[in-house]
């Protein structure tokens, strides 16, 4: 995280790197001031040196393509699948340049540990379409943060409309035969005409308890959470620093000195902590948000702790006043590990 | 409208956008005396199609027109790169020692860094995460859908999380 922050920071800085000196400046606009004081002219010079560069460029073209047409030809026959191997397009070929790619799909592997190769299988109308599978050419393992791309050409058959996508991963690279996959289950979603691309991050803790999050459609400058300057809110920055899934009552008492409320809801308990002097929100509920005493700071932030059967922190999130910006924030990390950072005020 | 406010107009617009557009420009073809070229296009494009401004986001307008007139300037010159979605602002990782005494160390290596990605994955990145525009925006000023915006941000910025990488590895090595 602490490395997304430098590469984000690091752009940032560059933007007033490259400054106009203010004399070119002044010469511009008085430039611009003169031209626009000329009657308005349509020029429509022709563009030979472009035309010349494009017939440059089909010829190479003509040339490179002609020999991979024929070798091609020379070759029909032998690219055959292998009879009754599969029984419905089970893997796209290569893909091919001179055919459109008609749906992405980008899977990020954010698990904690590594990954030998993925199978993703899309059923439309009860029936499998494609089950691809991919993996490094050079057998090497998947890491955290490896992206692996499955491209669906138009011969592949996917149509706009509701599909199901079900992923299947392998650890290790299988031996005689042996290959035990897992999976984190179906995930339905729509294809549109329009939108053809798809993201997904996979998380998730282990084998056992993973996720395929469809990330599409969502605001990835909210989930690709940075870290929380101290500047901005110290406790917002300390809890993300210093909490995780899974710590106990007892480990949180130890990070949090402070009084806590409790209460029971849904058949499961949580916690509420306000970090101000003197401070006792208005509201009758107990989860609600005070907005407006954050807005105002008379309260610097609102922990609420969701807790598991076991008394584990399943779910938490905070609710801070960022002194930078003057807006409300909202920090929390989801049972399934997933985090989203994003103001909720103006 | 009369043509002497529409003028003064452009002239408070310049004042407030200029050198971010240049910067802009400059990001996307690295040269100094042609981004004074087109941003002066720019400008002189504004006044001449200012009946088709519509809507209250007049940055996202301009810019808008400092990238298209940018493409087209790559188009002709560099047509082959161009079709290649390949334009190499640096021909090596050396910067030019103006460059160079601009930048520190680590903004070195993300310039260099940025500007050996392909066109459309260093324009989202500039726009995003430089410029600071919002996705919505991004997506008015390129012209793509904000899916599209959004999934070529993040290969873009996993690009340039690569490239740096390289640039780690080969200080190690060497």
């Amino acid at each position: 995280m602490r490395q997304y922050d430098d590469v984000n920071q690091g752009l940032k800085s560059l933007n007033q790197k490259f400054r106009l000196p203010e004399n070119e400046q002044r010469e511009i606009i008085e430039d611009i001031n003169r031209k626009m004081d000329l009657p308005m002219t349509t020029r429509n010079r022709v563009q030979w040196k472009y035309y010349a560069a494009t017939a440059v460029v089909v010829l190479l073209l003509v040339i490179v393509a002609l020999p991979l047409i024929f070798d091609n030809q020379s070759f029909v026959g032998e690219s055959e699948q292998p009879q009754g191997s599969f029984e419905r397009n089970p893997t796209p070929p290569v893909t091919d340049d001179t055919e459109e790619v008609e749906y992405t799909f980008l899977i990020e592997n954010k698990l904690p540990f590594d990954i030998y190769s993925m199978e993703l299988r899309v059923y439309q109308k009860g029936d499998l379409i494609a089950s691809p599978t991919s993996m490094n050419a050079d057998g090497s393992p998947i890491k955290q943060g490896d992206i692996i791309e499955f491209e669906f050409l138009e011969m592949d058959g996917l149509e706009a409309g509701s599909a199901v996508v079900e992923l299947f991963v392998t650890l290790e690279k299988p031996s005689k035969g042996s290959e035990k996959q897992f999976s984190p289950g179906k995930n339905s979603i729509m294809l549109f005409e329009e939108y053809k691309d798809f993201t997904f991050w996979l998380i998730g803790e282990s084998v056992d308890k993973f996720y395929l999050f469809d990330v599409s459609e969502a605001d990835l400058e909210i989930l690709n959470v940075e870290q929380i300057k101290e500047e901005d809110n110290e406790i917002a920055a300390m809890i993300q620093e210093r909490f995780s899934l899974g710590l106990t009552k007892e480990e949180v008492r130890a990070i949090i000195e402070i009084k806590y409320a409790s209460s029971l809801a849904d058949g499961g308990e949580f916690w509420r902590y306000d970090f101000g002097e003197n401070y006792a929100s208005p509201l009758d509920d107990m989860a609600g948000i005070d907005t407006e005493g954050l807005k105002e700071g008379k309260v610097q932030a609102q922990l609420f702790i969701d807790w598991d059967d076991e008394n584990k922190a399943k779910s938490y999130s905070v609710f801070y006043l960022n002194h930078s910006d003057g807006k409300v924030y909202d920090y929390r990390v989801f049972e399934n590990g997933l985090e989203k950072h994003h103001a909720i005020t103006e | 409208m009369d043509l002497q406010v529409r003028k003064e107009q452009i002239n408070d617009w310049y004042h407030a956008y200029s050198n971010d557009i240049y910067n802009y420009i400059h990001f996307l073809i690295g040269d100094h005396e042609q981004a004074k070229d087109i941003l002066q296009d720019t400008f002189l494009r504004a006044y001449s199609h200012y009946d088709s401004f519509r809507g209250d986001n007049v940055k996202g307008w301009l810019f808008r027109i400092a990238r298209n007139l940018t493409i087209d300037d790559i188009r002709k010159k560099k047509p082959i790169s161009y079709f290649l979605d390949s334009i190499p602002i640096l021909k090596s990782t050396e910067l030019s020692p103006e460059k160079a005494a601009m930048l520190n160390e680590s903004e070195q290596e993300l310039y260099i860094a940025l500007n050996k990605l392909k066109l459309a994955y260093r324009d989202v990145i500039v726009l995003r995460k430089i410029k600071e525009f919002s996705i919505n925006e991004t997506a008015t000023i390129l012209g793509w859908t904000e899916n599209k915006v959004k999934v070529n941000l993040f290969r873009g910025m996993k690009a340039l999380r690569k490239e740096l990488e390289k640039g780690d590895f080969s200080h190690e090595t060497v």
